[in-house]
């Protein structure tokens, strides 16, 4: 077990050492991309700093410090799941080239393979803002911060689940890409980028469990901010649900994969 | 699965689902579905060390055979045992002693030089660093492409890519090598390069090969054993030569003369000469 774990961080090391390689060809176009990607974040909070500014200390139940935090926390995944992960998002286009077939012959997780086979530099933006953000919401409570970047960082898992399963209905459906823009993007960032005390029942039901927006909000920001060890064990909870279906349907659909040829280059 | 056996496929058969849609609203929403068996109940199997070309015409059935034996398509009936191992549930174990080639699918990453990908097969294929070096240089020095590997795939040549791309396979010294099409869109030298190498390597490590072409040039030059497909079905597997001897009987030669040589005189020519 230590040996398989020691093994795939090796090769963990290696992807990413050929991923900052291959940044450093593009080195204008990463810093551009993680600039205009850590400005647009940065807007959205300047609107919520606008609204609350204008309601006195805080909106309704919403103070800034909660907007920080949401514009930290969710970010951060987000940046992890894509920056390191970013491979996850081309897995639709392995299965309907048929470029699958390199991976599924070499001797690693097919799927922890693709994704680290390439980055989304826009995604490194995302990351360092979370980062940034997440420091001020905290106050530079180290213990708050650790907390913070801990569960951010593991929160990258429910985006990377999502994904990979959207991702992997392509053997059934065929292209995903717009089911994919509207989950994850529509939904998922879109319900996690407001506080979950505007949701009623219904909503929330649906934010815990099939749109896993409270898994890369809420709940971690309910234990940084009461160290209340309930959200904790509910979002390990639902951190093992999530991959558990993850594996389930990865080898469910990697059977039905029908591979193709086409003339195609990994890149 | 005898001693010397290193492949063995036993009714070997892949339906798909084909979808068939009519013309018109109809079809958009009623589409027809079709089975479609691309490989129909084959057998062989494949000795330490040999070189097998597995032919056939488009859509034969190589490609899928090829990729149930490597385990990216599951077969819809049938057994197959590579290396000793089953394929559809040992796929992991399996691809430590198998490569694979793919001509129109590259494992190289295209904005680094080879040696870059090179490293990170020796991880994923769980060779330490030094092995991986070792290996690395040995290949580098036998394959002789020591002012390529590093140079970003994206500026090589094909075929200085493909030549790049067997070093790849090789590098966790596979016991057999699986090369679809591996001198698709080649020129003729560096065709015979390609030949050459996969031999050299053949003689030095025993390795098995097994490949699929539709060069006639790649069977004569690189294989001892042809087992040719068509419409799913194998038939014809052979040996090179006693595949000469029974079916390439005629030959067809063009010669051209430079001055115009009346018919009537050719024909005089080869009737006096037969007598």
């Amino acid at each position: 077990m230590l040996t398989a774990v020691k093994r795939y961080f090796r090769f963990f090391k290696e992807s990413m050492k050929c991923n900052f390689k291959s940044i450093a060809e593009y080195k204008s176009s990463f810093l551009v991309q993680t600039i205009f990607m850590f400005l647009n974040n940065g807007f959205f909070l300047l609107f919520w700093y606008v609204v609350i500014a204008a309601s006195g200390e805080k909106a309704g139940d919403i103070t800034l410090n909660k907007i920080l935090y949401i514009w930290s926390v969710p970010v951060i995944s987000f940046g992890v799941a894509f920056f390191f992960f970013g491979g996850v998002r081309e897995l639709g286009r392995h299965i309907l080239e048929g470029t699958l077939d390199v991976y599924l012959t070499q001797p690693k997780n097919v799927i922890l393979n693709v994704m680290c086979s390439s980055m989304e530099f826009a995604a490194a933006g995302d990351l360092i803002y979370g980062i940034v953000v997440g420091l001020i919401a905290t106050e530079f409570n180290l213990l708050r911060f650790g907390f913070l970047v801990i569960l951010g960082t593991l929160g990258a898992v429910f985006y990377i689940c999502v994904e990979t399963i959207l991702r992997l209905l392509t053997i059934f459906i065929g292209n995903t890409d717009n089911i994919e823009h509207t989950y994850i993007n529509t939904l998922m960032i879109s319900f996690a980028s407001y506080p979950s005390e505007i949701y009623g029942g219904g909503i929330k039901f649906l934010l815990y469990t099939v749109i896993p927006s409270a898994y890369i909000s809420f709940v971690p920001i309910d234990f940084i901010t009461t160290f209340d060890i309930k959200y904790l064990l509910w979002f390990f909870g639902a951190m093992l649900v999530f991959v558990a279906i993850t594996a389930a349907l990865t080898k469910f659909a990697l059977k039905r994969y029908e591979s193709g040829n086409s003339i195609a280059l990994r890149s | 699965m005898k001693k010397d056996t290193i492949i063995e496929v036993e009714h070997l058969s892949k339906t798909f689902q084909k979808k068939i849609k009519m013309p018109g609203i109809k079809g958009f929403f009623n589409p027809i579905l079709e089975d479609f068996t691309a490989v129909n109940d084959i057998s062989f199997s494949v000795n330490k060390g040999e070189k097998v070309a597995f032919v056939g015409p488009n859509g034969a059935g190589k490609s899928t055979t090829i990729k149930m034996m490597t385990g990216i398509v599951h077969p819809s009936s049938g057994s197959i045992k590579v290396a000793g191992l089953d394929p559809t549930k040992q796929r992991k174990q399996m691809a430590y002693k198998i490569g694979c080639l793919f001509g129109q699918k590259s494992g190289l990453w295209m904005h680094l030089p080879p040696i870059d990908t090179y490293k990170l097969f020796g991880a994923i294929y769980d060779l330490d660093e030094d092995e991986t070096l070792k290996r690395i240089n040995h290949l580098v020095e036998t394959f002789e492409i020591q002012d390529l590997i590093y140079t970003p795939v994206r500026r090589l040549s094909l075929g200085q890519r493909m030549i790049c791309e067997i070093v790849g396979i090789l590098i966790h010294e596979p016991e057999i090598i699986f090369l679809d099409e591996p001198t698709i869109g080649l020129d003729i030298v560096v065709k015979e390069k390609v030949r050459a190498l996969i031999n050299k390597i053949n003689a030095e490590s025993g390795v098995t090969v097994f490949l699929t072409s539709h060069d006639v040039g790649d069977i004569e030059k690189l294989c001892d054993r042809v087992i040719i497909i068509d419409k799913g079905r194998i038939v014809i597997d052979e040996g090179i030569d006693g595949l000469k001897d029974t079916y390439l009987k005629k030959k067809i030669i063009t010669v051209k003369h430079e001055e115009t040589i009346p018919l009537e005189d050719i024909i005089y020519d080869i009737y006096t000469r037969k007598s």
